[in-house]
């Protein structure tokens, strides 16, 4: 062998052992971290129908309808922000028929662990703070930290974050009232997904 | 053949030569998981590993290594161990994950992972190397433990909060709140912000030369 080509076998014989080292981790946890994606996301879900009395059918991707004895008693859905300090929040939003807001839950961010994350419920009570919030009794402006004018408390050293999420549930309840009524009349998909295209929140056929 | 004085390695590793408290290296993660000690630990303890697993890895290719692709070549295995201790830790452990994941993909610039693969990996035996990384990463696993565990006390007046994302506490019989230590006060919002993180870390190493004075 040649001194000019050594280096490069022995860069290409490591480059492909790494690279097989790294898709085997990949092959060997892929299913596993699909199931943990997906069960973190169905219990925040079901964190918000809070009461084992609820039924959640599932109307479309990513749509739910709460059902107790019969009833709608409202929707959760997923929705998404840009807004974050850093990549998307993405998070589930419950409402009542009557448009006031019955839960927030986190599903993924990538905020600053210490600082942006107190939007988790695992890290502080924040969030429950939308609960009871509409478009109707509370003002636009309310829609924002203190600090801005707004009802919400913001982080001490994390104001991005908070915002976004402010920001993202307002949007949702709008999207919400866009598509309230179509949704009440929407039938129930039971079972009608993978679990992978659930968290792909990509549509099956169905 | 040489012996190797695994001894002084464990000694170097772990006060001497400590890479966070001597060498002020792989600061940036150090100081910025350290907000709660599990948080702190997770990562400590995904460091050791990519600092063991990659000076093994090095040291047993250490013949082959030409000047001219040492560096890249250190930095791909580097990678390659942080990718899979990424995807163990989303497998086992995928809440922890959702906290501190950033940070994990960040071990790959940790200086102390690199300066160990080029300043003891790449010229000594591989099992004085195993040892070395082992020693190293339990050095860096004890200072960010310390430091991230007096960060969470005086900064939010909690120890091992979290510990239920580690593991299950029903299996014990506790509810997830028992494992948490509250203390009766708020804490300093200081200490949980970055310069506190630097204020607490300048006080350990204050610490740390004041006891080496004294010895």
């Amino acid at each position: 062998m040649s001194n000019r080509s050594k280096p490069i076998i022995t860069l290409l014989a490591l480059a492909a052992f790494c690279g097989s080292l790294v898709s085997m981790s990949n092959l060997l946890s892929r299913e596993k971290i699909l199931e943990n994606q997906t069960r973190f996301a169905q219990k925040k879900l079901i964190e918000i129908a809070n009461d084992p009395e609820v039924e959640l059918h599932a109307i479309q991707p990513d749509v739910y309808r709460l059902e107790s004895q019969g009833k709608t008693t409202g929707f959760v859905f997923k929705q998404s922000t840009e807004k974050g300090y850093n990549g998307n929040i993405t998070f589930w939003l419950g409402v009542d028929t009557e448009g006031e807001i019955l839960g927030v839950r986190i599903i993924s961010h990538k905020e600053t662990p210490g600082l942006g994350d107190k939007i988790e419920t695992n890290v502080s009570d924040w969030i429950h703070a939308f609960a009871g919030a509409s478009l109707e009794n509370r003002q636009a402006s309310d829609w924002a930290v203190k600090k801005q004018g707004g009802t919400f408390d913001q982080f001490s050293g994390a104001t991005i974050t908070p915002a976004a999420v402010i920001d993202g549930v307002k949007t949702g309840l709008v999207h919400f009232e866009n598509h309230a009524s179509s949704w009440s009349e929407a039938k129930d998909k039971p079972v009608y997904r993978t679990e992978e295209s659930f968290r792909r929140g990509e549509d099956d056929e169905y | 053949m040489m012996s190797t004085d695994y001894r002084a390695l464990a000694v170097d590793g772990l006060w001497l030569q400590n890479p966070a408290l001597v060498q002020l290296l792989g600061l940036c993660p150090l100081l910025a998981v350290s907000t709660t000690l599990v948080n702190g630990t997770i990562l400590g303890v995904v460091t050791l590993f990519v600092l063991t697993a990659s000076n093994l890895l090095i040291s047993l290719v250490k013949g082959l290594l030409d000047e001219r692709i040492r560096l890249p070549l250190q930095i791909m295995v580097i990678a390659t161990f942080v990718t899979c201790a990424d995807l163990a830790l989303q497998h086992w452990l995928f809440e922890i994950h959702q906290r501190i994941g950033l940070f994990v993909a960040l071990i790959v610039t940790n200086c102390t992972v690199l300066a160990r693969a080029e300043s003891f990996a790449s010229r000594n035996p591989v099992r004085a190397s195993l040892v070395d990384g082992f020693m190293m990463g339990m050095g860096f696993l004890l200072v960010i433990m310390v430091l991230s565990g007096i960060r969470e006390i005086l900064g939010q007046g909690t120890l091992f909060q979290g510990l239920a994302l580690v593991f299950d506490p029903q299996i014990f019989g506790f509810a997830d709140a028992d494992l948490v230590i509250r203390f009766n006060f708020d804490g300093l919002l200081l200490v949980m912000l970055p310069p506190g993180a630097f204020l607490t870390f300048g006080c350990l190493l204050a610490a740390k030369n004041w006891l080496m004075q004294n010895e």
